[in-house]
């Protein structure tokens, strides 16, 4: 019996597995009745629309007068359930363009079908629903509307594009916005190429396969060298034509069955958990030329930053700085001391325009003089100014948590988008990015926060550098109260350090200063009365930010007849699960550990006695990923209550999520319990 | 992608339809040298509350024609801190009727020193299209100059050039909250033979002058402080000065028209939508098939509306006549989509084909009825409904949805002036409204504690009119995404959704059906022996509003409904009530609210009633407001205590 239902599960198995290479016969122009009487999909039976099948096919061409070009060509069907699916049919491409070089779009062709009396009605899209928008200098966006759409119809479209840009082979996404029954990518690269594919997502292929093929060019040989693929313009007129054959590589994926891609909170980027295929250009060999390498190593990587006019020769344009890096650095005794006048300068005269970037837009002196750049002007200058005072220092790039996972194993300089600052001293290394102004020398900003991170240097040695903070950020709080009559009076002192002390800064920068806050503050409060209230270390950022205040709650209380009922954790207590959703398909991405205190010393009012308390608790992750303790004890007629949570991991993957919700689950719980005092 | 998120963070778009009548036009005049832009010079009084003072403004409207004129703008902001950054920014639209020329844009410091003379590369040249647009032909120019320290003051001027006009630019000098004025001045000048039509609200009349063949008028706002934002306070137009002007005769690619009176702009609507209408043979027999066994009317117009809706899907495609004329019936019905004033053109056409009258509406949606001035006629337009005229009453009907209940007109459209258009023109009406009995939001939950304090809860919830909208949308998503909205629904600690259903009916007055089946771990706090919880379950109040003192602004209640939970709570045996909560009873001018704590054959029953009240209230009574919210909610966080027996 064991082994029956052993062996036809294997053959469901078999099936399975044939059947999932098996991709869709989809001739474009032809939709069969099933698919226009197809009510549902079973990948998600509620689903507005589903891609029936999605073909992309990219080739390297050779134009004559243009040179090599990608050549994209995609064939997109699907279907639509429900009228929330109809914004399927509006279709915007973006086409890039610089100078003379273009992407271009052609041969665009759409149908909607739909069945009418039993019969499949075509409609056509023609020129009244096309549009090309010029969207900025850069960008022209293409897009069409299909016509004729209702609920059940099948639509689909085809277009080519045609790309000057070598180095932006087309992406590839097998998951959309909604359900892909099937997905296919095609790449035919020739020989004189190698592009490294770069694959991510949560779901298997269903085709994964890389074969020999072949093929031709008419290529026009020029007669002078000076033949660049890559800039045509520089082209010599002497030309002759010849048919050249090549050896080629196929590259071919697809995917089947992938659910829509939807959002979940406590994650980098949602783009980091999509099923897609990118291509890298890595080098580029023509026969009788030399080779051309683009990346293949991080140590290249390195140095062709290093070697760019727009990074590693910023560094060196030390015009314009001198002056100022001395006088800044004057009479300053330490090193530490040096880089905090230097990176405090900076931090406080020049501003962050808001742009991620691992290039910088402007010289030093222009930074300097400006008063404003991007993160990597701003980072670059504080390399150079750190050089020029005798620091040793140097650039770290890196991915911001938006820009998505570092994929060490794939050296790519796309994957960087930010460089921050290193500095080395007899102490140790110091990382820092004074595009914030509430971060201190040494803490990055949270959108830094993200894997590792690459020294950029020539000098030999382990360059990766974890980005992920070793030490927590706390928050203390402790309330001394009373309670008289019902209302709770007295004194709560809290003190916040790193992300969190970043917060509470930006939050009173936000509301233009400590007045500003607190008369936030206050109207916002209705049960709550703040006096005297005080914060110290605002402006000394770095140091733990203490803030401190005289409270009276009227509501904390509860008085019925001889009984008290109170709730200790009165402020900051978790009312909600942060988690939510009972399943998660994705990682938990925390950005930095966390600790919080909080502690309560009550004093109990005369004539009343503890009638009852909330017993201690002590909670843990596994693998000591986090903990939670809650405490009670009484000293005479002084109850003290203390509640603790440390969160000292930052990544918890989809096994460990029962466990992270179950533990807040009992977090939230037990911080609902009440303290009850009865009347002697 | 970055610039592309800042730009529409940045400027607020209109929606729908016509977005070039709703404009904010601008224009420029060449440069005095001896400006002062010290912000030493700053009255006092103008700092206070301040993010950003207009240190000057001079807007100059030029009308040379009825389809001829320029405007120019020139403008001096001075912005004290980075929440005032956004009155620096400045964008200029542009099409083939309106031509921008020259742009001139110099950024001083603190000490009123030039800091940087803004080059031509440095403006930003983009589409104007808004996101959920197919197709536009708009542009903008703008700037957004990216400060290092604070304060700063960007001066800037242009001119823009008319090639027809549908509307003039509104006089509105106080364009946000927080924002001084030091001085703002608006000038018009016309031929004599096409007088300005203009209407004022809170500030004078103009100074009226004559120079050879042209009038002058001439409007002046000095040291203006700046408006605070409050809750629940009036529209910042609803305080502000305000000049709306509009021509008398105007001409727009070839179509004349005249706003002195809504007849003669629903006349020139009319001549825009004018054979328009035709549907073809096939069409117009389905039509007729479709409602043949249909006898009454109501039923005959719902029964095409279905119609349109399965035919048809909203899509934005703004051209033709500044985006007031819509493509021809014929056209929707052969591409099944349209935007709002196609689609309710061809709602119109479908009707008149079994000799239904109907009247084609223009509408300025949003959320203040009386957005449209109802004595100054001009054409001033977001969007087009259909109402269809019967005997006892109107029936509207939103075309741009394929699954809006029939004859329901959402927050966006209700209870609105709008211009109905017919054969000899056109009047203002008022959109229908729903009473405070028609928003309903009615519950019916029976809660189960187990020994653990764990709880079942099952729960129907009923919404009704305005209130229904919300939950429609819920209903019509798919299940993962209805699963997430149930979640959001649910604001209680610790709950897992077993089961969520939703359904619609969609009535005259439309319903929306909620049922819940919810899961409550530990629901109840158990502390030793004790149980702590509160039986209002599903509907406490979520936020109060600010309590700050020295309420400045009236107090406005947009929407009134009524809102009634009955919850039964099943405990234990070996449990009994140590605490009942006191029953509550408040009224006030803002609303009525009831509490009730019983405990019945063992069981609790809570009941809870909250009416809101909508009006407009005096703005001492903020403090009475915020009253009620407080006792509503100290009365909604009630908690029971029940003791173990043992």
């Amino acid at each position: 019996m064991i082994k029956n239902t052993l062996s036809l599960w294997l053959l469901n198995l078999l099936f399975i597995s044939s059947f999932a290479a098996t991709p869709p016969e989809i001739k474009f122009g032809k939709v069969s009745k099933e698919e226009l009487s197809m009510q549902y999909t079973t990948i998600d039976s509620s689903a507005s629309a589903v891609v029936l099948a999605d073909f992309g096919r990219t080739k390297i061409d050779y134009a004559p007068n243009k040179g090599f070009q990608l050549v994209f060509t995609r064939h997109r069907r699907i279907k639509v359930f429900t009228a929330s699916g109809y914004d399927q049919a509006d279709v915007a491409i973006p086409l890039y363009h610089d100078g003379s070089d273009r992407e271009s779009i052609s041969q665009i062709k759409g149908y909607t079908y739909n069945l009418e009396n039993g019969k499949v009605v075509k409609t056509k899209l023609k020129s009244e629903g096309k549009f090309l928008e010029e969207y900025d200098e850069n960008f022209h966006i293409y897009k069409f509307t299909l016509p004729n759409v209702k609920e059940g119809s099948v639509l689909e479209y085809s277009y080519r594009i045609t790309s000057d840009f070598l180095f932006n082979l087309q992406d590839w996404e097998f998951q959309a916005d909604i359900p892909t029954i099937w997905s296919e990518y095609e790449v035919e690269i020739p020989e004189y190429f190698v592009y490294k594919p770069l694959a991510q997502g949560y779901y298997p292929f269903a085709i994964n396969e890389q074969t020999n093929a072949s093929g031709s060019f008419n290529i026009i040989y020029r007669t002078q060298s000076g033949r660049d693929p890559l800039n045509s313009s520089s082209a010599k007129q002497e030309t002759r034509q010849e048919r050249v054959d090549y050896r080629a590589t196929n590259f071919h994926w697809a995917a089947q069955n992938v659910p829509a891609l939807i959002e979940e909170p406590f994650v980098t980027t949602m783009e980091d958990y999509r099923m897609k295929m990118e291509m890298e250009l890595s080098s580029i060999q023509f026969p009788g030329e030399p080779y051309k390498n683009f990346t293949t190593s991080w140590e290249e990587i390195d140095e062709q930053l290093l070697e760019s006019d727009y990074f590693g020769n910023v560094i060196k344009r030390t015009g314009g700085i001198q002056t100022q890096v001395a006088s800044l650095v004057a009479n300053a005794s330490t090193e530490t001391e040096k880089i905090t006048r230097i990176y405090r300068y900076i931090q406080q005269n020049i501003r962050w325009n808001q742009y991620s970037r691992k290039y910088a837009d402007q010289l030093p002196r222009k930074t300097m003089e400006e008063k404003s750049g991007n993160s990597a002007d701003i980072n670059l200058l504080l390399v150079a100014m750190l050089r020029e005072a005798g620091i040793s220092a140097h650039p770290v790039v890196l991915s911001t948590r938006s820009h998505g996972m570092l994929r060490k194993s794939f050296p790519m300089l796309k994957q960087f988008n930010y460089v921050v600052a290193m500095a080395t001293t007899s102490e140790g290394s110091l990382l820092m990015d004074p595009t914030d102004s509430t971060c201190p020398p040494g803490t990055l900003p949270i959108r830094c926060l993200n894997q590792e991170g690459r020294i950029v240097t020539k000098e030999p040695g382990n360059k990766w550098v974890s980005l992920t903070p070793t030490k927590s950020s706390t928050e203390t709080t402790m309330a001394t109260l009373t309670l008289v009559d019902g209302t709770l009076s007295g004194n709560i002192s809290s003190s916040r350090s790193g992300y969190n002390a970043m917060r509470f800064r930006r939050n009173v920068l936000k509301e233009s200063g400590v007045d500003g806050y607190l008369a936030k503050l206050k109207e916002n409060s209705h049960a709550w009365q703040i006096k005297d209230y005080e914060v110290g270390s605002l402006e000394v950022i770095g140091k733990p930010l203490k803030e401190t205040y005289e409270v009276t709650l009227n509501e904390a209380a509860q008085q019925a007849g001889d009984m008290i009922y109170l709730q200790p954790i009165f402020m900051g207590r978790m009312d909600e699960n942060p988690f939510k959703s009972e399943q998660r398909v994705y990682p938990v991405d925390y950005p930095y550990p966390d600790k919080e205190l909080f502690m309560l010393s009550l004093t109990i009012p005369d004539g009343y006695q503890v009638d009852e308390v909330p017993e201690d608790m002590m909670i843990a992750l596994p693998e000591k990923a986090g903990r939670y303790s809650f405490t009670t004890k009484q000293m005479g007629n002084t109850l003290q209550v203390v509640s603790r949570l440390h969160i000292d991991r930052v990544k918890f993957y989809a096994q460990e999520y029962p466990y992270l919700r179950e533990f807040f689950n009992m977090i939230v719980a037990k911080q609902q319990e009440q303290i009850v005092l009865k009347r002697n | 992608m970055k610039i592309k998120y800042k730009f529409y963070q940045s400027i607020s778009r209109t929606y729908l339809l016509g977005t070039l009548a709703l404009m904010t036009l601008a224009g420029g005049q060449q440069l005095k040298a001896a400006d002062d832009y010290r912000i030493s010079s700053i009255p006092e009084k103008l700092l206070e509350q301040a993010d950003a003072v207009v240190r000057k403004s001079e807007k100059t409207l030029s009308i040379r024609g009825k389809d001829k004129g320029t405007y120019r703008v020139h403008q001096a902001v001075t912005v004290l801190n980075t929440n005032g950054d956004k009155y620096a920014f400045f964008a200029v639209w542009y099409n083939p009727q309106r031509k921008v020329k020259s742009i001139d844009c110099t950024v001083y410091d603190a000490r009123g020193q030039v800091v940087k003379k803004v080059k031509n590369k440095d403006i930003e040249d983009v589409s104007a299209i808004s996101s959920f647009s197919i197709y536009e032909d708009d542009r903008v120019k703008y700037y957004d100059y990216d400060a290092s320290s604070y304060p700063y003051t960007v001066e800037y001027s242009y001119e823009i050039e008319f090639d027809g006009f549908l509307s003039y630019p509104d006089w509105n000098p106080v364009t946000g909250f927080r924002l001084a004025v030091e001085q703002s001045v608006l000038q018009v000048n016309t031929p004599t033979d096409l007088p300005l039509r203009y209407k004022i609200q809170r500030t004078d009349e103009p100074i009226v002058t004559t120079e050879g063949d042209l009038n002058w008028y001439r409007w002046k706002l000095t040291e203006q402080p700046a408006y605070e934002k409050e809750e629940f306070m009036p529209d910042l137009d609803e305080l502000t000065p305000q000049v709306f002007l509009a021509p008398a005769e105007f001409a727009y690619e070839g179509f004349v028209g005249n706003q002195s009176s809504w007849q003669e702009i629903g006349a020139w609507i009319n001549t825009l939508n004018q054979g328009r209408d035709q549907l073809p043979q096939t069409t117009q027999q389905e039509i007729k098939q479709r409602v043949e066994n249909l006898s009454d009317t109501s039923a005959i117009i719902q029964s095409l509306y279905e119609y349109m809706q399965s035919k048809t899907r909203y899509v934005s495609i703004q051209l033709g006549i500044g985006g007031y004329q819509p493509f021809k019936a014929a056209e929707v019905d052969r591409l099944g989509y349209g935007d709002c004033k196609a689609l309710s053109n061809y709602m119109k056409s479908i009707l008149a084909v079994v000799g239904i009258d109907s009247r084609y509406t223009l509408v300025n949606a949003g959320p203040r009825a009386d957005k449209v001035t109802t004595d100054f006629p001009s054409l001033k337009f977001n969007h087009a409904i259909l109402g269809v005229p019967l005997s006892k009453d109107t029936i509207w009907l939103e075309c741009t949805s394929q699954t809006n209940p029939f004859g329901h007109l959402g927050d966006f459209t209700d209870n609105c002036n709008v211009l109905m258009v017919d054969e000899t023109g056109g009047r203002m009406v008022k959109t229908s409204a729903y009473s405070s009995e028609d928003n309903q939001q009615i519950s019916n939950a029976r809660m189960k504690l187990d020994e653990q304090g764990n709880g079942l809860l099952t729960v129907q919830t009923l919404y009704s009119g305005q209130l229904y909208d919300d939950i429609a949308y819920i209903a019509r998503l798919n299940d993962t995404e209805q699963k997430q909205a149930a979640y959001e629904q649910v604001s209680i600690p610790n709950f897992r959704l077993e089961q969520f259903d939703y359904t619609l009916e969609k009535g005259r007055i439309p319903r929306a059906k909620e049922s819940m089946s919810i899961k409550l771990d530990r629901y109840a706090s158990v502390s030793g022996k004790r149980w702590f919880f509160s039986p209002n379950v599903m509907s406490r109040l979520e936020s109060l509003p600010a309590n700050t003192e020295g309420r400045k602004y009236p107090v406005v209640l947009r929407y009134t409904y009524t809102k009634v939970d009955t919850t039964i709570i099943e405990f234990p045996e070996n449990l009994y009530p140590e605490f009942v909560p006191e029953p509550t009873e408040i009224h006030s001018e803002f609303g009525k609210y009831r509490s009730e704590h019983k405990v019945e054959q063992g069981n609790i029953l809570y009941i809870r009633m909250l009416q809101r009240n909508k009006g407009t209230f005096p703005s001492e009574s903020y403090s009475e407001l915020l009253k009620f919210y407080e006792e509503v909610s100290k009365a909604d966080r009630q908690q029971f205590v029940l003791r173990k027996n043992t």
